[in-house]
């Protein structure tokens, strides 16, 4: 673990007002994990190919949202996965999940302060 | 303005949202209708069925890729097609070269797209898309047209040959015919026309403007108004043709460039049992007497080049058939670059000259057909063979 910022306050506040900011947020945090997971089974499953082309749209995704260090780790497992480099790949995962985990976590925080409501679905009636 | 119809495809919806984004954000300038799909197959659906003016169009999706998806759209019929801009990951140059050679109008790096290269890309895309639209509008139209033109040719061609004497049987006129007009292009410069000059004898006229194209159709029809005009003097081989090439000439010398017309003129008149004819720089027809041979013709310069071009009448014992054709029929080009030729078609007509006018005709087109190396003409063909029963 680094010192240096997991998310890129002035990239966010790039992408527009408050409210687009937190439809990115919330797109965000609805379709990347499933990405993620997918390039886990893909190379527990041993598809290499289909571990690299799931890591592929995390990319863009990750430099929108202002996330330099998990569009980094994407690129770099995408590029490992395509040339087979199956070892190499292993010893990336743990730290592109952890980095996914904190990106997560901060853009939820994000979010609660750019608006007081929850990020989730509004909660069930009374 | 009409806002324009975009297709957004791209399998990630951060992605989406982001161009969406920008998209609207340029309504006040160049407004945008969006409709976001996140497969190849959703695309394709849409644009069979909706009209899009674009396409931003993401190379790299599961299952079908965006160049697999270009290359269907350009199947599609061409008022379907929408302008499709491709956007590729960075460090993709080669994608996108290729998606240029498979018709996108523009690509686009995800890792540069922001409100102004997206802008210039659009109004590119755009820009050439009405362009082609234009264009392909006009080829229609044209198309269209030259269809249209080539009917009314077709029209201007004797329908129904005339008997002889009027009101006989055809299986018993003294007179009878048989035509084949073989055009290769949408309007060819080839005429025939065979019309009453008394009971028993038939002016027939064939000629081959020079050329093809709308030009030769429309020198064609006023050869064919001068041929009605001059009917008068119909009996009189080469006192028509020297009025057919005076009102040519006449017409003609107002145009720049030079048009001329090769003509023969045969009067066939079984009353008499004589072949009157005239030629204007035209293949001479085969005759059929005994063995068969080309009439032998006088021949004057082509029509429309001199306002003093004068023909004289040749008279002839009648032939029991005569064959007349233009030179689309012998100048086609077998495979070692030699021509057909009179002399092939001459031998060829010796050989089949017992079959009947039908079959002879349709005989001699097949054998220059089989002899050119296209196995097709390159020429407009015109064939019509003469029988004289006195």
């Amino acid at each position: 673990v680094n010192d240096t910022p997991i998310l890129d306050a002035e990239g966010l506040q790039r992408l527009g007002d408050a409210p687009f900011v937190c439809k990115m947020i919330d797109t965000f945090l609805d379709y990347v994990p499933g990405k993620v997971a997918e390039v886990r089974a893909a190379f527990e499953a041993g598809d290499l190919a289909a571990a690299g082309r799931a890591a592929h749209p995390i990319k863009s995704s990750a430099r929108y949202l202002g996330a330099p260090s998990l569009r980094d780790l994407a690129a770099q497992i995408e590029q490992l996965a395509g040339e087979q480099k199956r070892d190499a790949v292993a010893v990336l995962l743990p730290d592109f999940e952890a980095t996914y985990q904190r990106v997560a976590t901060a853009l939820q925080a994000k979010r609660a302060e750019l608006t007081s409501l929850p990020a989730g679905p509004p909660p069930a009636g009374p | 303005m009409n806002p324009i119809q975009l297709l957004l495809v791209d399998d990630n919806p951060v992605d989406a949202a982001l161009a969406q984004q920008m998209l609207e954000s340029l309504a006040k300038d160049l407004p945008v209708t969006t409709l976001w799909v996140s497969n190849a197959e959703q695309a394709l659906g849409e644009v069979q069925h909706g009209q899009y003016d674009l396409m931003l169009l993401d190379y790299q999706m599961p299952g079908a890729s965006g160049l697999d998806v270009l290359t269907a759209i350009h199947q599609l019929p061409a008022n379907q097609q929408p302008a499709v801009i491709m956007l590729t990951a960075s460090g993709s140059e080669k994608v996108a070269v290729e998606a240029m050679r498979r018709g996108a109008r523009d690509y686009l790096r995800k890792d540069e797209l922001d409100v102004a290269p997206l802008t210039r890309a659009i109004m590119t895309a755009l820009s050439q898309k009405r362009l082609q639209d234009q264009v392909n509008r006009y080829i229609a139209q044209t198309r269209a047209e030259l269809r249209m033109a080539h009917q009314l040719q077709h029209a201007l061609l004797p329908q129904r040959f005339p008997v002889f004497p009027p009101g006989t049987e055809p299986a018993q006129s003294a007179l009878r015919f048989e035509a084949r007009y073989v055009s290769t292009t949408e309007l060819g410069g080839d005429f025939y026309d065979v019309f009453p000059v008394g009971d028993r004898a038939a002016g027939v006229f064939i000629c081959d403007v020079m050329g093809h194209g709308v030009r030769a159709a429309l020198v064609t029809a006023m050869v064919r108004g001068l041929v009605e005009e001059l009917r008068p003097a119909a009996r009189d081989p080469g006192l028509f043709l020297t009025g057919i090439n005076r009102g040519l000439f006449d017409i003609l010398r107002t145009v720049e460039e030079p048009l001329f017309a090769t003509a023969f003129y045969l009067v066939a008149d079984a009353g008499r049992g004589e072949l009157r004819y005239a030629n204007a720089g035209h293949p001479a027809p085969l005759g059929f007497a005994g063995e068969v041979a080309p009439l032998p013709t006088e021949a004057g310069p082509a029509l429309g080049l001199f306002a003093d071009g004068a023909y004289r009448t040749t008279t002839q014992p009648a032939a029991h058939r005569v064959v007349l054709f233009t030179d689309g029929l012998f100048e086609v080009v077998g495979p070692h670059e030699e021509e057909f030729g009179q002399d092939r078609l001459l031998a060829a007509a010796r050989r089949h000259a017992a079959l009947p006018a039908a079959a002879l005709l349709d005989q001699l087109l097949q054998e220059a057909r089989q002899f050119s190396a296209a196995g097709e003409f390159a020429d407009d063909v015109c064939l019509l063979a003469v029988e004289v029963h006195p």
